[in-house]
């Protein structure tokens, strides 16, 4: 009994330490705990103020930031080591795990929850929530200036013709409808068939429906996989080498598939560079 | 003397060719002969490259897995051996995902399959020393639940280690098989291997048949156990390992088929041993059809629906057992 409660008098004093900090003071060790909330920190928040990313952010495959990454500290998502970092104020994903939010909350730890943004809007607004935590509103518009200019930049020339495009990634995964690429995409003036399939968010889809439908332009995971997974090796398909003709493959690593925020800006030169490329070979062509 | 129906072999032939041809034309486009007429170039890449080798591996895998499951049972003369239940299936797919793991899989097409061959081999030979022909039911499963469990640790940890960004989907697909997507490549492959291990097995029916007399009575029948026993692991091995690397783990089919079909053909092992292949692979092919009917715009695992429709099923078996033992 005795020892119960000289733990709970220490959960107590360790929960009081943050509520006397200043609430009006902008936070000055930041801890991100998913990937995408990762590359707007770096971009709203002086280096120096960042605790830590997540692990993911120093992955090349998955991480448009993994240079970056490689040199700020990271955690794998365990309470244990956001505690330890000391933060006033954490970012985490709705997905993350359920018990470490609650044990930062049993601490006293403040921590911001960010859902999925479904669309351009939805990023802008989360870009603009955490701009307004961090107390740098202006950093905050300055990169959602950027990212509407990317876009306007983005958008096809009058009286271009609307090709049809597919994401195809290990494991057959396909972006359909409520993702960002689905938007990214028609912005570019590119037709993304999936969703017209009964495709919602990523999913699996069929190569069956994929050789029936034949978009213009297949958007591939850069061939760096090894081919032994079942995952690489749907992509290499004796189907898609037969009809390789009809569909032009254009490079679209997975880590522009799913993030918003910054993230958009490479993918949507991704997208413009593979459009431009398959017009130019149509032109020549007939 | 091997006595059986006389009907049984041609309904169940029967049955596996309405299936295949069922395979080939339905799907998530519907290829009716006039989409077939035609000729483009997408139709005929879809029914050569998807739907002929997908209808085919379903043929080939549901058929071994019947006889791997008909052969275990006549030879452990134990109701619930199976491919799938005693972790054959998992120590084949953790051989394949090793090879992956160490990128051996890389060097050669057929290095996977050859690990799957080899796990599967190995679990064989661990479940016999383990449990052997003498071995009371209580051990066999004890020496299942030890395999699987230890397998699916091992595939999990090298999966999840690998710096593959898809490791946790490549995991599922491994536990719960699929035959959607898959090529002419995997058929070429899994063919000769499953071919070879069928032989191996079939070869055993004198053996099989004899056991039914227990132990010393196959003796007296100058049986060699030693050898039926390492031609019943190799077979097996080389049955399960290719399944698992071409199209994941299947469980149900080598447990379901052959109890199905045992009152058919008076409970016989060696006269069970084809009926439960053709029965194997007909509910293969059904279940792999009633995957791509399911509304939705990606299909569901097949491994799932195999044991959506299995686990009841042997709900049914063994309370029926359990009935008729108290």
């Amino acid at each position: 009994m005795r020892g119960y409660r000289v733990i709970a008098a220490l959960a107590l004093s360790l929960s009081c330490g943050p509520v006397l900090a200043d609430d009006a003071r902008a936070p000055t060790r930041i801890v991100s705990l998913n990937p995408c909330i990762d590359t707007v920190l770096v971009e709203l928040a002086p280096l120096a103020h960042i605790a830590a990313l997540s692990h993911y952010s120093r992955d090349p495959a998955r991480s448009i930031i993994a240079k970056l990454g490689n040199q700020l500290p990271v955690t794998y998502e365990t309470a244990e080591e956001v505690v330890a970092l000391e933060p006033d104020l954490v970012l985490a994903g709705q997905h993350s795990a359920l018990a470490t939010r609650n044990a930062l909350k049993r601490v006293g730890i403040r921590f911001e929850l960010f859902s999925v943004p479904l669309s351009i809007e939805a990023s802008h607004a989360q870009i603009r929530r955490v701009a307004a935590l961090l107390q740098q509103p202006e950093r905050g518009e300055q990169l959602i200036a950027r990212i509407d200019a990317a876009i306007a930049a983005a958008r096809p020339a009058a009286n271009t013709p609307i090709l049809t495009a597919a994401v195809y990634q290990p494991g057959g995964m396909t972006a359909g409808t409520d993702t960002i690429t689905d938007d990214l995409m028609r912005i570019v003036g590119l037709d993304n068939v999936p969703a017209h399939h009964g495709i919602h968010m990523h999913q699996p889809w069929p190569l069956e429906q994929l050789l029936r439908a034949s978009p213009h332009i297949l958007l591939v995971n850069d061939p760096r996989g090894s081919g032994s997974m079942h995952a690489e090796r749907v992509v290499q398909h004796r189907a898609l080498r037969a009809l390789a003709g009809r569909m032009q493959q254009a490079d679209y690593p997975v880590r522009y598939l799913y993030c918003a925020g910054p993230t958009m800006i490479p993918a949507l030169a991704a997208l413009v560079a593979a459009r431009d490329r398959t017009l130019a070979t149509s032109q020549r062509a007939p | 003397m091997i006595t059986q129906r006389r009907w049984l072999l041609p309904c169940l032939l029967a049955l596996v060719a309405v299936l295949t041809a069922a395979s080939m034309l339905v799907g998530k486009l519907t290829l009716t002969w006039d989409t077939w007429a035609n000729q483009d170039a997408v139709t005929r890449v879809i029914f050569l490259e998807l739907r002929v080798p997908r209808a085919l591996l379903a043929v080939i895998i549901g058929g071994a897995l019947g006889l791997a499951g008909a052969a275990m049972q006549g030879y452990l003369r134990n109701a619930l051996a199976d491919p799938g239940t005693l972790g054959i299936s998992s120590m084949a797919a953790l051989g394949a995902v090793l090879s992956i793991f160490c990128g051996i899989a890389d060097l050669h097409p057929w290095v996977l399959p050859i690990a799957g061959v080899l796990g599967g081999v190995l679990g064989m030979t661990a479940l016999f020393t383990l449990a052997g022909l003498t071995g009371s039911m209580l051990t066999l499963v004890l020496a299942g639940i030890l395999l699987s469990s230890l397998s699916i640790a091992g595939i999990s940890l090298l999966l999840s280690l690998s710096p593959s960004p898809w490791a946790a989907g490549e995991i599922v697909r491994w536990m719960l098989g699929a035959l959607v997507d898959r090529s002419v490549d995997d058929l070429i492959i899994a063919t000769p291997i499953i071919v070879l291990g069928a032989a191996a097995i079939y070869s055993c029916r004198e053996a099989l048949n004899a056991l039914t007399l227990g132990e010393s009575g196959a003796r007296s029948l100058g049986i060699d156990l030693n050898r039926v026993q390492w031609q019943l692991c190799g077979g097996v091995g080389l049955i399960v390992g290719a399944s698992v690397a071409v199209a994941g783990i299947i469980g149900f089919v080598g447990l379901v088929v052959p109890h199905l079909l045992r009152p058919l053909v008076r409970a016989q092992p060696a006269a069970l041993l084809i009926p439960s292949a053709l029965g194997g692979a007909g509910l293969l092919l059904a279940g792999d059809i009633l995957v791509r009917l399911l509304p939705g715009g990606s299909e569901l695992q097949l491994g799932v629906v195999m044991s959506l429709v299995g686990a009841p099923f042997f709900f049914a078996l063994l309370y029926s057992m359990r009935r008729r033992v108290v």
